[in-house]
């Protein structure tokens, strides 16, 4: 069976635009100018080192940021609706309905006293005020989906009977239960055996394909990444420094921390040799600098780079970077 | 992966000699109507104080009243009063303490320090002007025993909420969209439920201490009705010639409490002992 789905306007994109976050205590904003586009039913991957602001973005559209959290600017925006500007009630509307989010560690996104099948339904039954039976079944179709075998034990089980990746593909199944319009996915295999990785992700892209859903994946790898996102965003030290489609990514990166990374990775083919890193380590927000916050590692760096904000250079469909050294390329 | 090695948690003889014990005062309270006893309330002037013997377990008191019935009756009244008042204290304390520890922040802050200041003030006295004016009924007696003994139980509950509500499991069922009277009720009370328990049971024996200094105040149960309390209290005035008036309803309040105590230390090693199974 199959639930008809909401007969709706086309579904809108989902769009950061210039995204200020400050934490009390610190002067520079951890998010510095956040711009992004996760365009309906396609798919945006987020690259960047830990602490450069992935995270902040992702909850800032689900509304879950830190209490501490201060909004200095920018908005995060579904259509005409400022996400950042909703009240509760408003925003629980759009939870779980439009907005669904799979979170890093599939060990502690279940609650350990209740059962998978309680958790997964409670939004149907609650919310769309679907009786328990009829939102079992859902839940059993969800599940089936995300090839958890058994559906019918999983439902009953409790976390800590399920295995890692097991609960990932749960946590995706209930993530879109309801049919959401995008799924905001923080590190979803990170936390997982490598082994189980690979299976995770293909149910993660089928069930968002299957649903046209837009997807937003955010990882620290960038080849995965490149395996399966048609857009790709860099973010380093809270500021999105390149973008586009990811073949351009991939092969004529042109901001100099993208071609770093690229460098950086492991491959299989070639000789082997020593990878060459990039040096030095990424700032802490306070040490960030006014200018590019890359300056300090960038091998093309020039003496102004530290003071003047880079401006951003549009390539159109290609995307765009914040690199003024670069940008003379041609 | 060293499969399924359970390590053999220390057993506890206090926890089972404790939960005997407690099951015993308990039940003879219970069937204490249906037993075969003399009327706790029926005097008999001419017998007057008589030491225990075959006829009266206890002894009598002064009036002639059957002191083993009037003790069993007492026992409905100190534990009725120590259950009903932790349930109050519970009540309050775990809504109190959830919504602080949820909201956080300014709203936190001003709570916990609402809790500071009534930690500061003598709260029997408190809940003796609280009888006084409203009146020394059993409901009262609950009210304030209840709202005097909340204070702990909404720092332990806000303390837990506090580090629940930024767990995964958590954020994950916001991120469904719930309200929050669901998350705190589904998802926050059950991951709670083994502290408070454990807070409970050592709340039980302190407001049932709270009613017998109550009651020896003569502010709490009245008579002709009786509490181990008020036992005590009437005992406590012919300790000279009668001492078994005192006596036996102190051992029995003495032991119950002893076992409250120990029941409830011996839950909470329990407990710590299933959440580091090492």
């Amino acid at each position: 069976m199959s639930r008809a789905k909401r007969v709706s306007a086309p579904v809108l994109d989902l769009v950061w635009d210039d995204l200020r976050l400050r934490f009390p205590g610190q002067k520079n904003p951890v998010l510095d100018g956040v711009g992004l586009r996760l365009e309906a039913g396609r798919t945006l991957g987020l690259l960047g080192e830990s602490g450069s602001g992935k995270s902040l973005s992702t909850l800032a559209a689900l509304g879950l940021l830190p209490r501490s959290a201060i909004h200095v600017g920018g908005t995060i925006r579904l259509g005409d609706t400022d996400l950042l500007s909703l009240d509760a009630r408003a925003r629980r509307r759009l939870l779980g309905a439009t907005l669904g989010a799979v979170f890093q560690d599939p060990s502690t996104a279940l609650n350990p006293y209740l059962t998978v099948g309680f958790q997964m339904s409670e939004g149907l039954r609650r919310i769309d005020g679907i009786p328990g039976r009829e939102a079992r079944e859902i839940c059993l179709e969800a599940l089936e989906t995300c090839r958890i075998r058994e559906p019918r034990r999983a439902l009953r089980s409790r976390p800590h009977e399920l295995s890692g990746g097991e609960k990932q593909r749960v946590l995706i199944a209930m993530a879109t239960v309801r049919h959401p319009d995008f799924l905001l996915a923080d590190e979803p295999t990170t936390a997982l055996d490598v082994a189980t990785r690979g299976a995770v992700l293909e149910v993660l892209l089928e069930r968002g394909h299957d649903l046209g859903m837009g997807l937003l994946l955010v990882s620290h790898d960038i080849f995965l990444l490149g395996e399966c996102v048609e857009q790709m965003a860099v973010m380093y030290a809270g500021r999105i420094v390149e973008s586009g489609p990811t073949r351009r990514l991939l092969t004529s990166p042109r901001h100099p921390y993208t071609r770093g990374l690229l460098a950086a990775a492991p491959r299989l083919e070639g000789p082997r040799g020593r990878l060459p890193e990039i040096p030095g380590h990424p700032p802490a927000v306070d040490e960030r600098l006014p200018g590019c916050p890359f300056a300090p590692r960038c091998s093309l760096a020039l003496p102004s780079c530290a003071q003047e904000r880079p401006a951003w250079v549009s390539l159109g469909e290609e995307g765009g970077f914040a690199c003024p050294v670069t940008e003379t390329e041609g | 992966m060293s499969g399924a090695v359970s390590l053999p948690i220390r057993k506890s003889w206090t926890l089972r000699v404790s939960f005997a014990f407690l099951l015993l005062v308990g039940g003879l309270a219970l069937a204490t109507p249906y037993l075969d006893l003399a009327d706790p309330d029926a005097q008999n002037l001419e017998l007057g104080p008589t030491a225990p013997s075959t006829e009266h377990w206890f002894g009598t008191d002064p009036l002639g009243r059957d002191l083993l019935s009037r003790t069993l009756y007492g026992a409905r009244i100190s534990l009725l009063v120590g259950l009903v008042g932790t349930a109050v204290a519970v009540g309050i304390g775990v809504l109190y303490g959830m919504l602080a520890g949820w909201w956080g922040g300014r709203a936190d802050l001003l709570m916990m320090r609402v809790v500071d200041l009534l930690y500061g003030l003598p709260y029997m006295f408190f809940v003796i002007v609280l009888m006084v004016w409203f009146g020394r009924s059993m409901i009262n007696l609950f009210i304030g025993l209840g709202a005097v003994s909340w204070l702990t139980m909404a720092r332990i509950v806000r303390g837990q909420v506090l580090s629940l509500r930024g767990r995964d499991y958590v954020l994950a069922a916001r991120a469904t969209g719930l309200p929050t009277r669901v998350i705190l009720r589904k998802h926050i009370l059950p991951n709670i439920a083994a502290p408070v328990l454990v807070y409970a049971t050592l709340t039980v024996p302190r407001v049932m201490l709270e009613e017998a200094f109550l009651s020896f105040l003569g502010l709490g149960v009245q008579p002709p009705a009786a509490s181990w309390g008020s036992l005590i209290s009437e005992g406590a005035v012919l300790f000279r010639e009668y001492p078994w008036l005192v006596l036996v309803p102190g051992a029995i309040l003495s032991v119950t409490l002893l076992a409250l105590n120990f029941f409830g230390d011996g839950l909470r090693d329990r407990m710590a002992a299933e959440d580091h199974p090492a």
